[in-house]
């Protein structure tokens, strides 16, 4: 082999980050993330949160404990509002109609403020969105904690290091179940399949609400120990391919009478359940996200009809390209829906944002005749 | 579908991880080889074969980043590829107009035999270069996408990106002339 091929071959092993993320250019037209409607992660710490927004949480905390007590302040600090779309596709969802995607959002409209926290997670050297915030000690806890509750017993266990420590750990079990803890806390319990009772319609296509809500009330009574989910709120949707066939969503978070702390398990919070194409459970993935959070102050929220006006201004964030929306710009009839979610931004930064979905234009798509692709648009929420 | 359900669907040894590979990355990987092979017929062939060897190598092996795993995959294969047929005399593709550019920043007459020793240095040149030529030489010399489609996406000229790519060599020349007698 010549010099120069070598170099080209071994060119290809270099690392990971060197490489432009082309696919995020090229694979424009289908909305490859969808928006996280009530949060992929669980809120296990939620629960033992007393009376306060004042959350804190070090390294040196053992899993789900947090501290409080603290008082109320006002934020002071500028915030970094950007928020990092780094990953590809767009973020969208395709629904025949909005209300196909309805979700029980925690009503916040009476608020005038709500808390902002830092994230104390840092991102690994790798770009790819890997946490290193838990010590490999913890991580195991938590993993040992899972498998206890499962009745499961961990055989083997591999480490994954990143810059500034093991990102990661995964257990296999003796049932070939395995359990992934990350560096944020985020747990992932993969089965083999683990068959749900008689009676049960658990698929991605194929199920309608009643019984995907029936599944859920069954899901978060057997594994509520675990996702730590003391009161959940379950609620399932179906987006759809672009062909229309339903792609049914299974999540929970915690219900708590504060508003405040309930956005915050919805949007980050709460236990995601999926199941293989037997309807059998295939993973249940929660996360305790509190432990990973610092509280800054509580800053002041500007109305759904300022950030709408913002909006329209083009002051917003997305993944979504220009070019997909009808006119080029948002016009108020574009706007099929408002709400409001805890977004950390790239700067490391806990926040609410009003999160918009705005119907695309269809016509740049080869969806099933009537189906509608909504793209998601973010305004922060906070008045700086 | 998103990347994490697509790595869970290649744990539970459920193929349609296959076909939601093909759906989310098809055209990425074909655009990888296409730029090698300049054949869309053969870009598909490996394509199939990425995907199967992707299906191979998860599990073990959990990517973080689907996207990239896969492209370094079909970059390999497409490679092999291309050495086949170049022996047959077909094809081709940008590889050997890289090939050759790379000749003149690399010469030939020495041994390049520890890929493990060249790697390293190449990930410390890539590290220390700067962001926008570091982009400019990957898309050339990973993607090896074509100088006028990276002058169109980068909104430069194609004299700049040849100008950079050519500087970027000649840095990349020095640096391995400097750790180790590589050349």
């Amino acid at each position: 082999m010549k010099n120069s091929e070598l170099l080209l071959e071994v060119l290809g092993e270099t690392d990971e980050r060197f490489v432009p993320e082309l696919w995020q250019q090229r694979r424009r037209v289908r909305p490859l993330l969808k928006p996280v409607l009530g949060g992929l992660f669980a809120a296990a710490a939620i629960a033992l949160i007393a009376g306060t927004q004042i959350y804190h949480a070090g390294r040196e905390k053992p899993l789900g404990t947090v501290s409080g007590g603290q008082e109320k302040i006002r934020c002071t600090q500028e915030l970094d509002t950007e928020l990092d779309f780094g990953t590809m596709g767009f973020e969208g969802l395709m629904a025949y109609d909005i209300s196909e995607l309805d979700v029980p959002v925690p009503d916040v409209s009476g608020l005038s403020e709500l808390p902002v926290y830092r994230s104390l997670a840092e991102s690994g050297a790798d770009m790819s969105g890997i946490t290193v915030f838990l010590s490999e000690e913890d991580m195991k806890k938590a993993a040992q904690r899972a498998a206890d509750l499962l009745g499961e017993t961990i055989t083997d266990t591999d480490t994954t290091a990143a810059e500034g420590g093991i990102c990661r750990i995964d257990c296999l079990c003796s049932s070939k179940t395995v359990i992934s803890v990350e560096g944020s806390g985020k747990t992932t319990v993969f089965f083999q399949g683990k068959e749900l009772p008689e009676g049960y319609e658990f698929t991605y296509s194929g199920t309608d609400h009643e019984q995907a809500e029936k599944v859920l009330e069954y899901l978060c009574g057997e594994y509520g120990e675990l996702t730590g989910l003391d009161d959940p709120v379950w609620y399932s949707y179906a987006d759809r391919t672009f062909g229309g066939e339903e792609d049914r969503t299974y999540q929970a978070y915690e219900h708590s009478a504060d508003p405040a702390e309930e956005l915050l398990s919805f949007s980050l919070g709460g236990a995601e359940f999926a199941p293989d194409d037997e309807g059998r459970l295939m993973v249940i993935r929660y996360n305790d996200p509190l432990q990973s959070l610092e509280y800054i102050g509580h800053c002041s929220l500007i109305s759904p009809e300022q950030a709408a006006q913002s909006l329209k201004a083009g002051e917003h964030q997305s993944s979504v390209p220009a070019d997909f929306l009808k006119t080029g710009q948002i016009r108020e009839e574009d706007i099929a829906r408002t709400d409001m979610v805890y977004k950390i931004s790239a700067g490391g930064q806990c926040l609410p944002y009003y999160r918009f979905y705005i119907e695309l234009d269809a016509d740049q798509f080869s969806m099933a005749q009537g189906l509608k692709n909504y793209g998601i648009f973010y305004v922060p929420a906070v008045e700086q | 579908m998103e990347d994490s359900r697509i790595v869970e669907l290649y744990q539970k040894r459920d193929r349609s991880a296959i076909r939601e590979s093909q759906e989310r990355y098809g055209a990425y990987l074909k655009a990888i080889a296409v730029n090698i092979l300049g054949s869309a017929q053969d870009a598909e062939e490996c394509i199939n074969d990425a995907l199967m060897r992707a299906w191979e190598s998860i599990p073990p092996q959990r990517p973080a980043k689907l996207g990239a795993f896969l492209g370094r995959i079909i970059r390999n294969l497409a490679i092999d590829r291309y050495r086949q047929e170049r022996a047959l005399k077909k094809g081709g593709g940008q590889t050997e107009l890289c090939l050759e550019e790379l000749e003149g920043c690399i010469g030939e007459g020495s041994s390049l035999e520890d890929r493990l020793v060249l790697r390293e240095q190449l990930n410390s040149f890539l590290d220390a270069l700067e962001e926008k030529n570091r982009e400019l030489f990957m898309l050339r010399y990973w993607y090896m996408m074509p100088v006028k489609e990276i002058a169109k996406s980068c909104g430069q000229s194609e004299g700049a990106v040849k100008m950079s790519l050519k500087r970027t060599r000649d840095k990349l020349k020095n640096y391995l002339e400097k750790e180790g007698g590589t050349l």
